[in-house]
């Protein structure tokens, strides 16, 4: 008699355990779907590549998905854009060893297109986009142009809504670094933009 | 005393320019697009739960490691040990080959066409 309490036991905790896996994955899912198109367009700016954007935002699906899906929802936010600004990062590293490599080789796409040419080109994109008078576009050029740790500190911060607290932790930064990083790229963003200001 | 300062003003205007903006940006994706961060999600999400790791339980573990323990132990005593005299020899032997290859560099390439040089040994044998 114990035997089988203790069977119907395991099989509760077995059905408690597969529930909330799957009460898990509806929620995660409604959480990527929420942020998946802010996430694509923040790497997209970063690596200026749409293919290498959707591989970093799959991997960074993947990573929350696999360790973090048990933790709970509030954290969710600031553990995926500290996952997906850390394989932003590892892109950059990558592409320096890259160049450094082979630099000397003719680059053949645009997956190989290294940082430095990235931000060349995005030097260019303002003027015309100002010329076009379309604040859209030139922003995203002249986010292009900042350094990575400004641009990542002004996204999360203003797009993504993150505290100076959860953006550090993203960020991998003092929450001191994030304010400076902060005040630095509004300060050169409307340096840029000057022309859109409506002052 | 109620001033506000106006470079924050302006500061928290342009953020929010800048806002809606990049959420205009963001909603502009196309169709291919899209349906690749579908893709991508649904390939995250069937990997909830999957880094589940069976553990093996302290009853069973404890005294299994106690048991590699102790045959490690037995097979270090019950193994055959040379003595002193003999390790030497071993020692000495090995290492005097090893000076023996490494002192005669025209005999490595000796050692590296040894099948061939065999073979060509049992030819003259045979003729």
């Amino acid at each position: 008699m114990a035997k089988l309490e203790a069977l119907e036991w395991y099989w509760d905790e077995a059905i408690t355990a597969e529930d909330s896996v799957s009460t898990n994955a509806a929620e995660l899912n409604r959480f990527l779907a929420s942020v998946e198109k802010r996430a694509f367009r923040m790497a997209e700016i970063a690596v200026g590549d749409r293919e290498e954007a959707l591989d970093l935002v799959q991997d960074a699906m993947c990573k929350l998905a696999e360790k973090y899906a048990a933790r709970p929802s509030d954290e969710w936010g600031p553990l995926f854009h500290r996952i997906l600004q850390s394989r932003i990062r590892d892109w950059y590293r990558r592409s320096k060893v890259r160049k450094r490599l082979f630099g000397w080789l003719p680059a053949t796409s645009a997956a190989e297109t290294d940082v430095a040419e990235v931000q060349d080109q995005a030097c260019v994109e303002p003027l015309r986009q100002l010329e076009s008078e379309n604040f859209g576009p030139a922003l995203i050029a002249a986010l292009q142009q900042l350094p990575i740790r400004q641009r990542q500190v002004f996204l999360l911060r203003v797009w993504e809504g993150l505290d100076v607290k959860q953006t550090a932790a993203a960020v991998g930064c003092a929450e001191g670094s994030v304010k400076t990083h902060h005040f630095r790229a509004i300060k050169a963003l409307r340096r840029i933009l000057s022309e859109y200001d409506s002052d | 005393m109620s001033k506000k300062n106006p470079t924050s003003e302006q500061q928290t205007e342009f953020e929010q320019r800048s806002r809606i903006a990049l959420q205009q940006h963001a909603e502009e994706l196309d169709a291919a697009t899209l349906s690749r961060l579908r893709q991508a999600r649904s390939r995250a999400l069937e990997r909830v739960g999957s880094r589940k790791k069976w553990r093996m339980p302290a009853a069973v573990s404890i005294p299994l490691a106690f048991a590699a323990l102790f045959a490690v132990l037995l097979s270090v005593q019950l193994l055959p040990r040379p003595t002193q005299d003999e390790t030497h020899l071993f020692a000495a032997e090995s290492l005097s080959d090893e000076w023996e290859l490494l002192m005669a560099d025209d005999e490595i390439a000796f050692y590296d066409d040894l099948d061939f040089v065999i073979w060509l040994d049992s030819q003259g044998h045979a003729g």
